[in-house]
């Protein structure tokens, strides 16, 4: 299969922006970031006669940026676990009582959130949580991979993909909630 | 079912959770509504996230092409 230079464009504009995000996961600079996904880039040109069509081309992308920026992340000593840390508490566990809501989630107004805002919130601060969590976040719910997807394409077990998921949108509803709340 | 479980236990969808655990946080947060509160504002953040993907511009990802075809050249 030969890309076109039209069937590329749908996909950089569609997907760059999550490829630098993603690979800024893995790597020490918003520089090499670009670069990892540039090389990306390239890779999938010249490799478009190996897409075999057994997963989706946004997983075989999002594949080969994992694979390119983890050895790269690597080379600067960088290494992200994708383990779950069972002593990671709550991001609400100061709020809980024996159990139960003590000081329970504050109702966003008008039970909807003001969405310009909130979309403004969780663009800033989806890059500031820890990286696995970032990652999956970034996959699922932003790129709109599922489970299996992303999976396959961290190499992680469908329990911990669930777990970095809830984490991070935990977190994130969190922040809004705090944000929303000023 | 305590609250902390829910907010521990909701996690991409309900359908990933054992029948058991699902009917018990269903039935937990019928009649919680602070739990009830949680889980549709967990929702509205992955809705959230959906809506904050970016784009480059047509001008931008043309560019981008055009470089990549150099750069490969």
């Amino acid at each position: 299969m030969t890309i076109s230079d039209d069937e590329l464009a749908t996909l950089v504009k569609e997907h760059h922006v999550a490829l630098v995000r993603l690979a800024r996961t893995f790597v020490q600079s918003q520089a090499i970031a670009e670069e990892v996904a540039q090389e990306t880039w390239v890779a999938v040109i010249d490799g478009a006669d190996g897409f075999e069509g057994r997963s989706s081309m946004k997983t075989w992308l999002f594949r080969i940026l994992v694979n390119r920026a983890r050895t790269r992340g690597k080379k600067e000593g960088r290494e992200i676990a994708f383990d779950i840390t069972e002593d990671e508490t709550h991001p609400d566990e100061e709020r809980f009582t024996l159990g139960f809501w003590t000081a329970p989630p504050k109702t966003w107004v008008d039970e909807a959130i003001d969405a310009k805002r909130a979309v403004a919130i969780v663009r800033r601060e989806v890059d500031g949580l820890p990286e696995a969590q970032r990652a999956v976040v970034l996959m699922r719910d932003v790129e709109g991979l599922d489970a299996k997807e992303v999976c396959n394409v961290l190499g992680i077990e469908e329990t911990h993909q669930r777990v970095l998921l809830h984490r991070g949108r935990a977190r994130l509803r969190s922040l809004i909630e705090k944000e929303l709340g000023k | 079912m305590s609250c902390r479980r829910v907010a521990d236990d909701y996690p991409e969808s309900l359908e990933a959770l054992p029948l058991w655990r699902r009917l018990n946080v269903r039935f937990h947060a019928a009649y919680c509504p602070a739990c009830k509160a949680f889980i549709r504002q967990i929702d509205e953040t992955a809705k959230v996230l959906g809506e904050s993907k970016e784009e480059l511009s047509d001008e931008e990802s043309h560019a981008m092409v055009a470089r990549l075809r150099k750069r490969q050249s």
